[in-house]
């Protein structure tokens, strides 16, 4: 982390702004693995510091819980709600893996109208 | 009575004052100082003892606990180290941080939907105080750029700053530290456990201190130590300063034998065989 030689290498391109809601603007079309792709893409675009190389327990990258937030948030503004979800209703192990937050984020698209994400 | 403890590392000072604390009637202990002199630093042993731990009994992981403080995995490391007149890295610092701390705030209505986070969370109060919304005063982009005037100015130590207690957010120092709870907030449950964190410029090292007015030490005081030692290495990284000792102030530390029962003495015996297998010496 910390650099106190200066480096005589070509500069890395600066840090990617922070990923659209574009990336979740067909969202409600996706199906859960569709939404897998979706979500690391979005994380590898927007959030380069999110580790993706360990697996869960489901076989899908395993995550820290507050990038599944991260992306829960992306999907809400694509969808126009910043509360997406009630994370205090929220199975955390669904915010464990990249899997968990597809299958929360298609059960709360898909949820009937007024029914509480959970 | 009051208890010292000065460990090298996260994982050795943790486990002596688990150790300390099991050891006291009732697993309390008050004004338990615990100092990690290389903070950031850690025992994989150690770590994987208390990792599974946790785990078994369904509590927030290691590194989620260390989110809440700073939130590393949101955090853009353009690999660089603040230097006056960088100009160019200096712009890939401030990019780094501006990614860093907009990520959290577009995070923030759904962050307060979690349970205990009502009122905002430990880094919200530090980059958008009050820490409800956004447009807050952003506590620690104040630290850095006076710890990066400071800099520039040749200044490694600033034996004139008052460490005040209950630093005003909006004070005419910034330097003071960082207020992490409001003074009027009169919650008598669900009080934030970490209430101040100070920061103390001294012969070009940069020194915290956190107050905690209750430490949990087995669901809490690992991740909190890893999360400001975070802290520290983001504030060291932008400003240029080097990485100093990091002080927990404990005003109640609770081994948590009443959630945990003789799981305790489980866990301080396991703890204690990996450090001992690992070489480093707990004294």
């Amino acid at each position: 982390m910390k650099s106190d030689v200066p480096s005589g290498a070509p500069a890395p391109p600066p840090a990617a702004p922070p990923s659209s809601s574009a990336s979740f603007a067909n969202v409600r079309d996706r199906s859960v693995a569709e939404l897998e792709g979706d979500i690391v893409a979005a994380l590898r675009a927007a959030q380069p510091a999110c580790p993706l190389d360990q697996p869960g327990p489901d076989g899908t990258p395993a995550i820290p819980s507050l990038q599944a937030v991260w992306v829960l948030s992306q999907v809400g503004a694509a969808v126009g709600t910043a509360k997406l979800v009630s994370l205090s209703r929220v199975d955390k192990e669904e915010l464990r893996t990249i899997r968990g937050v597809a299958r929360l984020v298609h059960r709360t698209i898909h949820a009937p109208a007024g029914a509480v994400a959970s | 009575m009051s208890h010292a403890i000065t460990r090298s590392t996260i994982s050795d000072a943790w486990f002596a004052s688990l150790e300390r604390c099991h050891a006291a009637p009732g697993g309390r202990v008050v004004h338990l100082v615990t100092t990690v002199e290389q903070p950031g630093s850690e025992i994989a042993e150690v770590r994987e003892v208390l990792a599974k731990a946790l785990a078994d009994e369904g509590a927030q992981s290691i590194d989620t606990v260390s989110e809440t403080i700073f939130p590393a995995s949101t955090y853009p490391d353009p690999g660089v180290t603040w230097s006056p007149g960088r100009t160019e890295d200096e712009q890939r610092l401030d990019a780094a941080a501006e990614a860093l701390y907009s990520s959290y705030v577009d995070m923030l209505p759904l962050l307060l939907t979690a349970d205990g986070n009502r009122r905002g969370t430990y880094f919200s109060r530090m980059v958008t105080w009050p820490g409800k919304e956004r447009g807050g005063v952003n506590q620690l982009q104040l630290r850095v750029d006076r710890l990066r005037s400071e800099h520039r100015n040749g200044h490694r130590t600033n034996n004139t700053l008052d460490i005040d207690v209950a630093a005003d957010a909006t004070d005419d120092e910034p330097l003071r530290g960082v207020q992490v709870y409001a003074a009027d907030d009169k919650r008598t449950r669900s009080f934030p456990c970490l209430t101040h964190v100070d920061l103390t410029l001294y012969a070009g090292r940069l020194h915290a201190v956190a107050v905690y007015r209750h430490q949990y030490l087995i669901d809490k005081a690992y991740g909190n130590l890893v999360g400001l030692s975070r802290l520290m290495e983001f504030l060291c990284q932008q400003s240029g300063f080097a990485l100093g000792e990091l002080v927990v102030h404990a005003t109640m530390a609770d081994d948590q034998r009443s959630s945990y029962g003789r799981k305790v003495s489980d866990l301080v015996d396991a703890a204690g065989k990996a450090l001992a297998s690992s070489g480093v010496s707990s004294s």
